[in-house]
């Protein structure tokens, strides 16, 4: 097997075993970045010699048996608007040219404890709206690899990366790794502390991960899940043991939710529709599930919300520099300065009872189940649409896509699995049970 | 007043804010952005919510 293909688990058990060394590891995807990245464009930049360094020293404390975490030798990219110690990070956009961080995101900072190795920064749209990244999607370099997390999805599925960091503040986490045959978590707002990614919306961001199998995500998650006091917005909710989550996987009772089939495109609609039957007649429980009356007005209200938040988050910055902003979040940031107050808090309330009306049937079913996308990746540069991610981002729920087919052209597609607040451990088991039915995606030729 | 008159209501007065803060050819540039941030402003004004519903900010879940 090229060492390229290798998933982050099976890495990190094999540097643990001492058959693999990290310093190896690192070279293979070097190469392979040095190799494919000039059509793909995944990498804004990648840290060779830091990464290097980083797998020396991995390798010297694996021979000695000292290991420092799950994810000991494993490299990893996170995408360019998490902060990184002494690596620019520039957020797709001039405004922020040159600029270096003095510390790690703390989400890198936990995956850099537990022994992980920032191989590089991966390309945003421009501050995680939707102005676009250079990036292709390698199963169709016409196509968008989705965005804005555009980079961390095609680096991972061209086999440049195992594990990457994304962000979704309307659906930029789950639906680039739809688009690029991946799986993609978006964990329940407060998850994964947000301290040290630039902000877009800051009741609305989330960190998210992206990866080949659910079980390098129940990996990711377990190291990057937690409290952190630096974030106001992180939870104290304990975190569960993922990864031993993924052990009790079985048949699910299944809400599907019938308006998003119907906003998809027929060929989506229906292969999603045949992967649901096979989930059924390996035993899910599956049955038509009825949303909620506040839902038709959630993707307004995410706008306002959206809006108003990034028009603070950039307002001294915007002040001095408009000129430098993409045409894209320069008229959000002046668009959210016109939104009155009490229009951006009667939106937050949206939020809360869309989210209270939603109780019943996440109590109701272990997962909703929705196409991951209402189309396949679309070809040039628009990063397609966020429809179906934006409902679970603006009530702050956890969603993951599971590849599930792929379209006559060969795009591939995914599945949208929902739950309740800090479910992960169930939601990552029953997405574990529908990749033992469904099988894993498979790789793009590059 | 029904949701259209709502929508050019607040249409109107975001093209009047625009001019006054960012100049009159700007705004013009942000026409159909003004069109679909008035439509949103609507459906939020107009959307019934429960008069004792608070705002959420994150999620109350916490201990």
């Amino acid at each position: 097997m090229s060492l390229h293909t290798l998933d982050a688990i099976d890495a990190a058990r094999a540097i643990r075993e001492k058959v693999l060394s990290p310093v190896d590891l690192v070279e293979a995807l070097l190469e392979r970045i040095e190799r494919i990245d000039g059509r793909v464009q995944a990498w804004a930049l990648v840290d060779r010699e830091g990464a290097r360094r980083a797998a020396r020293q991995a390798a010297d404390e694996a021979a000695r048996g000292s290991f420092r975490g799950l994810l000991h030798g494993v490299p990893f990219g996170a995408k360019d608007i998490f902060y990184s110690a002494g690596l620019r990070t520039e957020a797709g956009s001039k405004v922020m040219a040159g600029f270096v961080p003095d510390y790690d995101a703390t989400s890198v900072a936990r995956f850099k404890a537990a022994g992980a190795i920032l191989l590089g920064k991966l390309h945003t749209t421009e501050f995680a709206t939707t102005d676009p990244a250079p990036t292709r999607n390698p199963w169709n370099l016409a196509c968008t690899p989705g965005g804005s997390s555009s980079g961390s999805a095609a680096a991972v599925a061209a086999r440049m990366i195992p594990l990457a960091f994304g962000t979704q503040t309307i659906g930029s986490n789950v639906r680039p790794a739809s688009y690029c045959g991946l799986v993609g978590l978006k964990p329940t707002f407060g998850r994964i502390s947000t301290r040290g990614v630039m902000a877009l919306s800051y009741t609305q961001d989330h960190v998210g991960l992206m990866a080949r199998s659910v079980e390098d995500i129940a990996l990711g998650l377990s190291i990057a899940a937690g409290h952190d006091p630096e974030d106001p917005s992180s939870s104290r909710v304990p975190v569960p043991d993922y990864l031993a989550a993924l052990a009790r996987r079985r048949a699910p009772r299944v809400g599907l939710l019938r308006e998003f089939f119907e906003r998809a495109n027929p060929e989506v609609a229906d292969v999603t529709a045949q992967a649901v039957n096979r989930l059924a007649r390996a035993g899910a429980d599956v049955e038509e599930a009825k949303l909620p009356p506040t839902f038709r007005a959630v993707a307004a209200a995410a706008y306002v919300i959206t809006r108003s938040e990034t028009a603070s988050v950039h307002a001294e910055r915007f002040a001095l520099n408009a000129d430098l902003y993409r045409p894209g979040i320069r008229s959000s940031i002046e668009m959210g300065m016109l939104i009155p107050g009490d229009l951006y808090v009667r939106a937050l309330r949206i939020r809360r009872q869309f989210r209270r009306e939603m109780s019943p049937l996440l109590e109701r079913y272990d997962v909703l189940l929705t196409p991951t996308t209402p189309g396949e990746a679309p070809e040039g540069m628009a990063t397609g649409d966020a429809r179906f991610q934006l409902p679970w981002s603006i009530s702050g729920l956890p969603s993951i896509t599971v590849p599930c087919g792929s379209t006559t052209s060969g795009l591939p597609l995914g599945m949208q699995l929902v739950s309740g607040a800090f479910t992960e451990a169930p939601l990552l088991s029953v997405a574990a049970w529908c990749e033992d039915i469904l099988g894993r995606g498979s790789a793009p030729s590059l | 007043m029904d949701c259209e008159g709502q929508r050019a209501e607040y249409a109107a007065w975001l093209r009047a804010a625009a001019e006054r803060r960012f100049g009159a050819a700007r705004a013009q540039e942000l026409a159909q952005t003004i069109e679909d941030v008035a439509g949103w402003m609507t459906e939020v004004a107009t959307f019934p919510v429960g008069a004792d519903e608070p705002p959420a900010f994150y999620l109350e879940a916490d201990p």
